[in-house]
């Protein structure tokens, strides 16, 4: 097991990498360079530039830029006034250090304000992955259970029509349905957006648990049609196995046999499928956060390229990677414990 | 019952020779896909949609001329938020503008993008797919890492960061999601790569000494291709979906071309005074994406009925 | 199966520990400290339309029954405040959060139109050579940490607004007003006018309100905590929390505010995507205060729980199209009006305000004092443009583009602040009434803080839409159309006009009446010059929640004093 995982784990680093210098190229690509915020400044003068130039080490070779903004160079000397010798100290940690930079608006540290969003993205993101399997897996075997039943025609058209229309879409409308109920019959049943009650004080969690289910719901919509479509036919073919036959002409009740072997086939390929499903949650999450003024990454992400505040947007993709390796790498820890033949090996 | 040993008398000799005699072929693999094909209803209605759809699309400017003499641009704000009647079939958007015409014209850029996306994205991941595949070893290392990359991109923020550097038409936006978005068509093909590489033709065809380009194209390609038919529909209906999503975001085709994805966004202020702003571009896009996935499943099905669930 | 349920507990649980463990509202963290103004990346502010100094109500004797205390304001915003600090911001969505934490010296009467002081007393005198003007601030004055409010705070404000180092880019209109201000003992402030006889010298005393000295002399201001968590104010309520793009509070109430402490306990707002939501928010009432779009205002009219208003403040804001005139092609003034006349305003108005808006032709909004209908007019002609074009020299070219000696009209750029969708329809009307006379034009929705910098600093633009907010005192106004101005956008240079405009402002005796024969004469000229598509002034739309009681209504509508208003028992 220690050295599947230590496998998996080296194999992020390439993939790790590779976003830094997509990160590393996309800085020295936007429009200003990494020097902009300076540049807007009326009073810096050419000197200045050349100075920070030097500073931040960019007038070095572009393999040497690189390094410099992953390691940081303040733990070496720089030439910053140009006379061809190294004697101050530059002022970069780098970005292995947690330095990104600092925002071109607010100019707090690009990485505190991206971390500080962060718990809410994770939170919608698990809570609709949560949604799906609670949602997704039930229905699904039961709709296999009866097949060709009323329920189980209902379920596949029902959730085929569900699929073709965009999901978050359906959010505004629901917004909008809610609004025009309450004001039809007095009774809200769902909040419109936002994380708690605009004006709450503290942390309430049944109104937290309130303003998360429409969200949730919808972001995981994707999540438990593909869950029950899967259990669904896992189901199917696991009551014309020959063993079910076996077992029941031993006397065991139908129900329990399929519904244990149908969860233990279907183990693997569900926890295959959520490493996937939650990492493609958090990447898309900006959308959700958009219609359901949800104060997330994706949505600050969202801001950020619209402002065009590049420490923040850029920033943000390598904590995006991040977290999309080690939601992978859960997975894989996950069906490694749960496959018994991995642990072998 | 009893085990009985094939002989001479007793395999269908007669029952060939009589069809020999007749002059009837056997039938191909394709002529057999396409005979279960026609039997599914759905999946043939299916695909009569989406052809209707596609067409549509394609004669957009024939229709502005010879049936509805509008242009999708030309405003009239006196008769701005009007419901369908006979004069407009879809009513007039909040500029007056006809909004029949500016719903096929939308579709003609979300086919496109669907349809760029698609081709682009399956060149990539054939290719990738069956060289890995087939060759196996390194390369199919060197390939499987380079999918492990790609999908560690996260997708919709390196968008939104390009989005907010250059000007995204839809030309690039297509090939910037197939750039992105190809893996999981090369999985699918390597996998099937992977089996057909062990049928008993393909070892036939290596002893004999059929050189690897030849197997690949004889062989492995056809293969491949009923189920490349298959993601093709996907991948439609999956890039008009992402193509709406980017233009809510302000990221996707800009006004004033019209697309399904930013008529569906600009409509929704009036969703409680003028609902069929929101309804057509609605109808639309899931008309589309229903029609293509129960074309892909038809297909599917019948080319191999064995994935039939 | 044991472990799945292992896997789903697991699951239910990560989530939990990240809803409990994180805040929902994050705390803002330290800005870097910077050792010099090379390293520290500068701040960026916005110019942008100035707001009339938020006017409260003149204190009058205790009424009979004290209103309620505590409660919640809730209310919700579409765009993004750029900081929590007066002198780095002049748009509006910043200013319209930090007038909640940050009183004024002056206000607008809001009945009389006055200018009378707030934590000045009553009004100023000036002396017998009319070169300066004194104020008195009011006896025993506190920050919020307790503090004596002095007038050595507000000369600090002056002294820190005209540092170069200061990034103010309204600086300009104070130097055009005040070559100093100075405290001539705690409770005095001496401001020395740079011209004899300024007229508005009142109106713009206020500067940008006040920062106390004790905090901010330490600090650099441009770059600091302070800026983004204001930890000592003097306005009505303190200051709790913002995260930028999530939410903003304020509260509790301030015991030393100058006006009395406020009875509201606390005031929210929510960043919502756009109008839209927040509608559905006041519907379901989880919002308060709604300004809607014209388009809406109907359904909000009919909401039984909502008391709606509807008025034209002596200040009305209006909507314009800027011409870039350092564009050679957007040079010639002849030009602009041509394309003004190609430009179908009754029907913008008609088709997106639903009538609810009047019609502008020059600078000076219709319900302001200064106000003249006989300037030069436009009316819509799409024919009549394209033949004033072709007198120019432009005639189409073989795709229907105009060209001028073999050249063609180069593709130009409309840009709107995004989210606005009335600014959008604006743009797309007049991209559609351009192309018919041969014009090519290209829709661009930008960000609000971006398109800021790029109007007040880049400049790369051809066509731009935006609004004015101007305020009772016409001043502000037109100083951004003079040729010096810093904050002249559209970058039209008219002597005349700059000569016109300080000779209202400097008007003897500063009568009324006197002064609007020079804005008659300014607003002419301007009209003619057409820097700006004049399009509409717009009545304000307000629909307040009736569990909240706010101002009565007067001139200035009936929101200028929070401080009153009270949740209702």
């Amino acid at each position: 097991m220690t050295r599947y995982l230590a496998r998996r784990l080296l194999q992020t680093i390439p993939i790790l990498l590779i976003i830094t210098v997509i990160q590393f190229m996309l800085i020295r690509a936007s429009p200003g360079g990494p020097l902009k915020a300076y540049l807007e400044n009326p009073m810096t003068t050419v000197e200045h530039i050349k100075q920070m130039e030097r500073q931040l080490g960019l007038d070095q070779p572009l393999p040497i830029q690189y390094l410099t903004w992953m390691l940081g160079n303040d733990w070496t000397l720089v030439d910053e006034d140009g006379d061809g010798v190294a004697e101050t100290k530059g002022t970069t940690r780098g970005m292995l250090r947690g330095d990104f930079g600092y925002s071109y608006f607010t100019h707090l540290p690009a990485l505190e304000t991206i971390l500080g969003r962060l718990p809410a993205t994770v939170e919608l993101s698990l809570a609709a992955t949560l949604i799906s399997y609670l949602i997704g897996i039930p229905l699904g075997v039961y709709a296999g259970l009866h097949r060709g039943g009323r329920i189980d025609n209902a379920v596949r058209f029902f959730t085929s029509t569900l699929n073709s229309v965009p999901h978050w879409w359906l959010g505004l409308i629901f917004i909008i349905l809610i609004a025009n109920l309450t004001l039809a019959t007095g009774v809200q049943i769902l909040p419109i957006g936002g994380r708690q009650t605009l004006g709450l004080e503290g942390f309430n969690p049944l109104d937290r648990l309130w303003h998360l289910i429409l969200p949730a719901f919808l972001m995981g919509t994707g999540g438990w049609i593909t869950f029950m479509r899967f259990m669904r036919s896992e189901t199917l073919e696991v009551l014309g196995q020959d063993y079910v036959r076996t077992a029941r002409a031993k006397g065991l009740s139908a129900r329990v046999v399929t519904f244990r072997h149908i969860l233990r086939n279907a183990l693997l390929p569900v926890v295959t499928i959520s490493g996937g499903l939650f990492v493609s949650l958090i990447n898309g999450a900006a959308i959700y956060e958009l219609v359901f003024s949800w104060p997330g990454m994706g949505r600050l992400v969202l801001e950020a390229t619209l402002k065009k505040d590049f420490p923040i947007s850029i920033g943000a993709l390598a904590i995006f990677a991040t977290i999309g390796v080690l939601g992978r790498l859960l997975a894989d820890i996950a069906y490694g414990w749960v496959d018994p033949r991995i642990r072998y090996d | 019952m009893t085990i009985q040993v094939p002989t001479r008398s007793n395999t269908n000799i007669t029952a060939l020779q009589n069809a020999l005699a007749q002059g009837k072929p056997s039938r191909s693999f394709w002529q057999d896909a396409r005979i279960r094909f026609f039997q599914d209803r759905l999946g043939v209605s299916g695909g009569t949609l989406f052809l209707f759809l596609c067409l549509m699309a394609l004669a957009a400017p024939w229709i502005e001329q010879n049936i509805v003499h509008f242009s999708p641009s030309s405003m009239d704000l006196p008769n701005a938020y009007r419901p369908p009647t006979a004069q407009h079939w879809f009513g007039t958007d909040d500029y007056g503008r006809d909004y029949f015409i500016r719903t096929i014209y939308a579709g003609q850029v979300s086919l496109s993008i669907g349809f760029l996306f698609a081709f682009v994205s399956l060149t990539i991941g054939v290719v990738l797919g069956v060289a890995g595949g087939y060759y196996g070893g390194g390369l199919d290392d060197l390939v499987q890492g380079v999918i492990n990359l790609v999908q560690g991109i996260p997708m919709l923020p390196l968008l939104m960061i390009i989005g907010s550097m250059v000007r995204l038409g839809w030309v690039e936006l297509a090939i910037l999601l197939s750039i992105l978005g190809w893996t999981g068509a090369s999985r699918q093909v390597r996998g099937l790569t992977l089996s057909v590489k062990q049928r008993d033709y393909v070892l036939a065809a290596r002893t004999v000494g059929a050189s690897n380009a030849r197997i690949m194209v004889q062989h492995i390609l056809p293969n491949v291709f009923s189920i490349v038919l298959v993601i093709v529909g996907f991948d439609i209906a999956s890039a008009i979906m992402v193509e709406s999503g980017l233009s809510f975001l302000g990221f996707g085709v800009q006004p004033p071309t019209p697309t399904w994805g930013n008529m569906l966004t600009n409509s929704l202020t009036y969703v409680s005074k003028d609902p069929w702003l929101v309804v057509f571009p609605g109808v639309a896009i899931s008309l589309t994406v229903l029609a293509v996935f129960l074309l892909s499943d038809g297909l599917r099905d019948a080319m191999d009925p064995q994935l039939r669930k | 199966m044991y472990k799945l349920l292992c896997l789903l507990s697991v699951t239910v649980v990560l989530v939990f520990i990240v809803a409990c463990a994180a805040p929902v509202t994050p705390e803002p963290t330290k800005a870097p400290t910077a050792t010099t103004v090379a390293v520290a990346p500068p701040a960026t502010t916005a110019p942008g339309p100035t707001v009339a100094p938020k006017p409260t109500e003149v204190p009058k004797p205790t009424e009979t029954k004290a209103p309620p205390k505590g409660g919640t304001v809730r209310r919700y915003l579409t765009g993004n405040a750029i900081s929590m600090n007066p002198m780095m911001t002049s748009d509006t969505t910043s200013t319209g959060l930090q007038d909640w934490i940050w009183a004024h010296l002056v206000k607008r009467d809001p009945v009389t139109l006055d200018i009378v002081g707030v934590l000045y007393e009553d009004k100023p005198t000036f002396s017998a050579d009319g070169k300066t003007m004194t104020w008195k601030l009011r006896p025993g004055l506190k920050w919020s940490d307790g503090q004596p409010l002095t007038s050595a705070d507000v000369e600090f404000t002056w002294k820190t607004m005209m540092d170069p180092k200061t990034k103010l880019r309204q600086r300009a209109t104070f130097e055009g007003a005040f070559t100093d201000v100075k405290a001539l003992d705690p409770l005095t402030v001496q401001y020395t006018l740079k011209d004899v006889g300024f007229c508005p010298a009142a109106d713009q005393s206020d500067l940008i309100g006040v920062l106390p000295k004790h905090i901010y002399e330490k600090l650099d201001i441009n770059v600091n905590p302070e800026n983004t968590k204001p930890t000592v104010v003097n306005g009505p309520w303190l200051f709790k929390s913002w995260a930028a793009d999530d939410q903003f509070t304020a509260g509790p109430p301030n015991k030393n505010y100058v006006l009395g402490e406020p009875n509201i306990e606390t005031v929210s707002y929510r960043n919502v995507k756009d109008a839209v939501v927040a509608l559905q928010l006041f519907k379901t009432q989880e919002i308060d205060i709604v300004s809607p779009a014209a388009l809406d205002w109907e359904e909000v009219k009919k909401l039984p729980f909502a008391s709606t208003y509807e008025y034209y403040t002596p200040g009305a804001s209006w909507t314009y199209i800027g011409f870039n005139t350092r564009n050679p092609w957007l040079a010639d003034k002849k030009v602009r009006q041509a394309i003004s006349t190609a430009i179908d305003v009754d029907g913008m108005i008609k088709n997106i305000r639903l009538g609810l808006a009047k019609r502008q032709y020059s600078l000076i909004s219709p319900t302001n004092w200064a106000y003249t209908d006989d300037v030069p007019k436009f009316p819509y002609d799409p024919t009549k443009a394209k033949q004033l074009l072709k007198d120019l020299g432009f005639t189409p070219g073989p795709d229907g583009i105009l060209q001028k000696d073999g050249k063609p009209w180069p593709k130009m750029r409309i840009f709107y602040s995004a989210g606005t969708s009335e600014r959008e329809k604006i743009a797309t009307i007049a991209q559609e009434n351009l192309k018919a006379v041969g014009i090519p034009l290209e829709v661009v929705a930008e960000e609000s803080a971006a398109y800021s910098e790029r109007r007040g600093v880049t400049r790369d633009m051809e066509l731009f839409i935006h609004g004015w907010s101007p305020g009772v005192e016409p001043y502000g106004t037109g100083e951004v159309f003079q040729s010096f101005s810093t904050r002249n956008h559209s970058g039209i240079k008219n002597l005349e006009f700059d000569k016109l405009w300080d000779q209202a402002s400097y008007t003897p005796g500063c009568k009324q009446a006197d002064r609007k024969v020079f804005y008659v004469k300014a607003a002419q000229i301007l009209a003619d010059e057409q820097p700006y598509i004049w399009i509409f002034a717009t009545p304000e739309l307000v629909a307040v929640n009736k569990r909240l009681t706010v101002n009565p209504m007067t001139p200035l509508g009936v929101l200028y004093d929070p401080s009153k208003w009270y949740i209702n028992p």
